[in-house]
């Protein structure tokens, strides 16, 4: 599926209200009459301006940025559906997401990265930081190297087949050309500049060669028409990013929600022999690890771990030592570990009002105090439990 | 029985027949050793109903009455719900209400994806006024809908069998509102999962139409054309 | 065919004693020319009559015929003869044991009682069994032994009592005062109201009340002020076990229920108060649920923080809460937070005392479960925040958690599979052929 190029100058691209067919048309407040005015919402459409005096405020992102970023992944099913119902996609400003945008903004990039990792109960937030932290870096030109859910490339892949490029690794073929194309929505005007051109000549195959000086979207455009190349591409293509990141001609920004899935158990793929192909075999794995290690600059590197992620038998604790496991820790160790905790008293109210001004806590005594003081304690105060609470009242 | 009649006119004044059973007496005759003694009450969570027993000269005689444990299901939560309580043990099978429970909150789920989307469409007040969005009221009013005030029964005179209307008891005409409901959503052949399929029943018991809606119409249209056997109730 | 010939005699109705003679008809005239007796059995007890040697014959002054004693009265008397000699050798072992004891132990014999006994027991014959049934123990026979009914008739086969021939004298006699009692009240009933026109409407209500199916205490309002029901609350009837061992007369379902009934519409009478003592006869006080000495004193730690331990139990799982004042709400099981808990349901329910007694951001739960499972640990955990609470709340609140549930152990436990059945209820498919 061939995405439409948005060409437009930058202040048309925020500031437009296109109807997309994807997403509703944008609803504005003064059609409905009886909103909760208790649900205090900032118009700051710019993570930058977000300060710690705005915790707890909803912001909206418009919907064109939306599909600029999350058309393929990025925001989980439910909670996409949940924008949909709500005719609007707002998170709320929390403390850990406005702490890494000011380290963002603070990083010093002619030193090796600075590494952020968002660590917490499952539950807590911490995909929809990076949800924010992501809109932040879009806002700001950074190049974006995102993936939103690595374990369904151990698990839940389309196709793998024994790689074409590479002696005993295993390539993705549907996985990875989607990736790209989801790569290129993202960075599509970062993409534009001359400057980011192939460093070496790529021989795919005999005949398909992508020569040294093309710009690097051949490199995407190919493996997403040969699928069969596109780990391979996604592969140097990372590693063309990096390099010129390093030579300062990006700002590389590399988010991955759920990086101990790079690093714990296996994959669910079968070799010939019948065993379980590690994850250090797949070539669409292999291309992100570079991005972690501390051997380049010109850009900053957010992650979260998160137990889900992790396999079964490997459940115990929430912390990143445990999740990342050594060789994890070795990679990314020394990181800023970042907190997502369950919601603060001023959160929790925010949000339960902000269910009831969507309409979508319905019952009217979630409106009442002894209402609100149930929620939190059924759910314990975490942002997960009181969604799953509400979506049945 | 014998020995019981001639007890009776001994006495020399009868206990008339209809007297209900006292808790001593059940106790005495249930055949199954229970936990509890009959005597024991059901737990009563209702503020409602407490005042009213605080006002009245009842609540003294309380501080005698044993209760029984609160069920697992009673609680005194403001989202409580009785009727949703039941309907849930309605879904439940092989005694798995956990699966019962997150089913019906699926259900609501799905009811109000579809009353929002057609809330937000909506472009008068009006008609966002009429639409109801709370998916319990749905629920209520839907089976409510769905009641059905009589149904026949088989009755065979002079060897031909009739289907004689007969007013139907309030707490059977909700269960078979219930089961008719959970039938239309069960659908044998269906790969539509359960709350998609009875959030859209509902939705329409709601509005007044749909599949269940037309069963009970059947019913009492049933009723109507066999007005003439009615007698055969009695008779 | 004595035993009809004694009936016939009862229902001749004569007072003095009655000679049986085997086939042989004896004119009334003939039995009061008789005379007088030898005994007037009748007027002496049984047992006196019995340690006689002559207890199957009767000398007559004049008639010199043998009488016979029916084969049932035969009966009854050895049975009662043995169980006579029966508890006297016992009480008399018992005594002889019990001076025995008292002299082990060192003790006075004369001032040895139960008390005493049963503490020696224990002392010499220490026992490791769970039923304390099962102990060592040494009771007065009285307490021990079946009690036997008393003669319900004398040798001749006459009983005392009116009812005998019920079957179940006394308890039928239980049914005949509440008949009478209850035309007693009805007599009253008529006596009040002067005007004859009230005193129609009386009796057609007093035929209502005989055959009224509901309450038609709203139907007397003219009688409002002078309606006195017996005050029943805080008793109830004697259990049919009960009434079995003060009457020792064996009562089927059928009749203890007719009993219940009966009792039941004498209590219903709007001047049953003035019978009372009667109906009281027949009923046991009840407990007050929950007094005051039931609740515990808070506790404080050296913060000054008012703190309650308990205890909850819930088919296989223990659950031990310490629930502290001066909170904001926090839950802890077993050093997690109330994620600990998958299901909503179980939440609910940790959640259901703190919500109702509206202390549910004032206090902090910790608690520990273990055993059974998820739904057992969350009700255990549940009565023991229940019980921690009553503490913290004024009595009133407690006696509405009661009303509520929460304070009632709930015992239910897993019914064992039975031998024959495929689970603890479900049988075999059972099959015809």
């Amino acid at each position: 599926m061939n995405s439409a190029k948005f060409i437009l100058s930058r202040s048309t691209y925020f500031r437009s209200c296109l109807c997309s067919k994807n997403l509703s048309s944008v609803v504005t407040l003064d059609c409905l009459t009886e909103s909760n005015t208790k649900v205090p919402r900032t118009s700051l459409n710019v993570p930058r301006e977000h300060t710690k005096n705005h915790i707890g405020m909803w912001y909206n992102i418009e919907p064109n940025m939306i599909k600029r970023l999350f058309t393929y992944e990025g925001i989980a099913p439910h909670l996409k559906e949940l924008t949909e119902i709500f005719r609007e996609t707002s998170i709320m400003i929390r403390e850990p997401a406005v702490s890494v945008i000011d380290y963002i903004q603070r990083s010093d990039l002619s030193v090796p990265p600075n590494k952020f990792i968002l660590y917490g109960k499952h539950g807590t937030g911490k995909s929809l930081s990076l949800l924010h932290i992501i809109h932040h870096l879009a806002e700001e030109n950074w190049a974006i190297v995102h993936c939103g859910y690595p374990v369904k490339w151990c698990t839940l892949f389309k196709e793998i087949l024994p790689s074409a490029t590479r002696e005993g690794y295993y390539d993705h073929t549907t996985d990875a050309s989607i990736w790209l194309q989801h790569f290129q929505l993202q960075n599509n005007i970062i993409l534009q500049n001359p400057e980011l051109v192939t460093m070496e000549d790529y021989h795919w195959t005999q005949r398909e060669i992508t020569p040294k000086g093309s710009p690097l979207t051949s490199i995407i455009d190919f493996g997403i028409g040969r699928s069969r190349y596109a780990s391979e591409c996604v592969f140097q293509l990372l590693k063309e990013l990096k390099q010129h990141a390093q030579e300062g001609r990006l700002k590389l920004a590399v988010v991955i929600d759920g990086i101990n899935s790079l690093y714990v158990g296996a994959s669910h793929y079968r070799d010939t022999n019948r065993n379980f192909v590690p994850l250090n075999k797949l070539t669409l794995i292999e291309a992100f690890k570079p991005l972690l290690r501390s051997d380049w600059k010109g850009g900053v590197i957010v992650g979260s771990v998160d137990i889900i992620m992790s396999t079964k038998d490997r459940r115990e604790s929430h912390l990143p030592r445990y999740l990342l496991t050594r060789e994890g820790w070795e990679t990314l160790d020394p990181f800023v570990p970042i907190l997502v905790d369950k919601y603060s008293e001023k959160e929790f109210e925010s949000a339960v009002n902000y269910y009831l001004d969507r309409r979508w806590l319905q019952h009217p005594a979630g409106a009442s105090k002894e209402g609100k003081e149930e929620l939190e304690f059924l759910g314990g105060g975490y942002p997960g439990e009181l969604l799953k609470l509400v979506n049945g009242r | 029985m014998a020995l019981f009649k001639q007890a009776t006119t001994f006495l020399g004044f009868s206990i008339p027949p209809h007297k209900k059973l006292t808790a001593a007496v059940k106790s005495v005759l249930s055949c199954r050793t229970a936990y509890f003694p009959a005597e024991f009450q059901k737990p009563i969570t209702d503020q409602d109903v407490l005042k009213e027993l605080e006002d009245s000269s009842e609540f003294e005689n309380l501080k005698f009455q044993p209760f029984l444990p609160a069920p697992i299901s009673l609680n005194s939560s403001v989202f409580y719900d009785e009727f949703k309580e039941r309907f849930t043990r309605y879904v439940m099978k092989g005694g798995q209400k956990k699966l019962a429970r997150e089913l019906l909150e699926k259900t609501f789920y799905e009811i109000k994806k579809i009353q929002l989307k057609k809330y937000y469409e909506a472009e008068t007040d009006s008609e966002r006024n009429e639409i109801e969005c709370n998916p319990l009221v749905i629920l209520k009013n839907a089976i409510e809908n769905c009641t059905p005030m009589l149904t026949v029964k088989k009755v065979s005179r002079g060897g031909s069998v009739y289907q004689v209307p007969v007013p139907v008891q309030e707490k059977k005409a909700e269960y078979l509102s219930i089961k008719w409901m959970l039938e239309a959503a069960r659908d044998k052949g269906s790969r539509v999962h359960l709350p998609i399929k009875l959030s859209k029943e509902l939705i329409d018991a709601h509005n007044g139409e749909g599949r269940v809606i037309k069963k009970k119409q059947d019913l009492h249209k049933l009723c109507e054309a066999n007005r003439a056997y009615a007698h055969f109730r009695w008779s | 065919m004595h035993f009809t010939k004694g009936l016939r005699g009862l229902c001749m109705g004569l007072q003095d004693l009655r000679l049986f003679y085997a086939g042989q008809n004896i004119t009334f005239k003939k039995v009061a020319q008789a005379g007088k007796t030898n005994y007037s059995i009748s007027s002496r007890s049984v047992s006196q009559a019995r340690s006689e040697t002559e207890l199957t014959t009767f000398e007559m002054n004049k008639h010199s015929q043998k009488a016979k004693i029916s084969k049932a009265m035969k009966a009854y008397l050895q049975r009662s003869v043995e169980h006579d000699k029966f508890m006297e050798t016992k009480i008399t072992e018992y005594e002889i044991g019990k001076r025995h004891l008292a002299n082990m132990m060192g003790e006075d014999p004369q001032t040895f009682t139960q008390d005493d006994i049963n503490e020696a027991l224990k002392y010499l014959m220490p026992s490791g069994l769970f039923e304390p049934k099962a102990r060592p123990s040494m009771n007065h026979p009285l307490e021990d032994y079946q009690k036997m009914k008393e003669a319900e008739f004398d040798e001749l086969g006459r009983p005392y009592h009116t009812l005998f021939y019920t079957g179940l004298p006394k308890f039928f006699s239980i049914l005949q005062q509440i008949s009478f009692k209850a035309q007693e009240l009805d007599s009253l009933l008529y006596s009040t109201g002067n005007k004859p026109a009230e005193s129609k409407l009386l009796s057609e209500l007093v035929m209502q009340f005989r055959f009224a199916a509901t309450s038609y205490l709203d139907e007397l309002a003219i009688l409002k002020d002078t309606v006195v029901v017996c005050n029943i609350h805080g008793s109830k009837l004697f259990t049919k076990e009960k009434l079995e061992e003060k009457l020792l007369e064996k009562i089927s379902d059928k009749l203890y229920e007719h009993l219940c009934l009966s009792f039941e519409r004498l209590i219903d009478h709007p001047y049953s108060a003035t019978v009372g003592d009667f109906i009281m006869q027949y009923r046991e006080p009840v407990t007050i649920s929950l007094y005051a000495e039931d609740i515990p004193e808070l506790m404080y730690n050296e913060k000054g923080v008012p703190y309650m331990t308990a205890t909850g139990l819930r088919k296989k799982s223990k659950a031990e809460v310490t629930v502290y004042g001066q909170g904001s709400g926090k839950f802890t099981v077993n050093g997690k937070d109330i994620l600990y808990f998958d299901s909503i349901q179980d939440r609910e329910q940790i959640m259901f005392p703190l919500q109702y007694t509206g202390l549910l951001r004032s206090v902090d739960v910790e608690a520990t479960a273990e055993g059974g499972g998820h739904s057992g640990q969350a009700g255990a955990i549940r009565y023991a925040i229940s019980s921690a609470l009553k503490s913290f709340v004024s009595p009133s609140m407690a006696e509405k958690m009661r009303i509520a549930g929460l304070l009632t152990r709930d015992a239910r436990k897993r019914e064992r599979k039975k031998p024959g059945q495929r689970r603890a209820r479900a049988k075999y498919t059972w099959k015809k052929r």
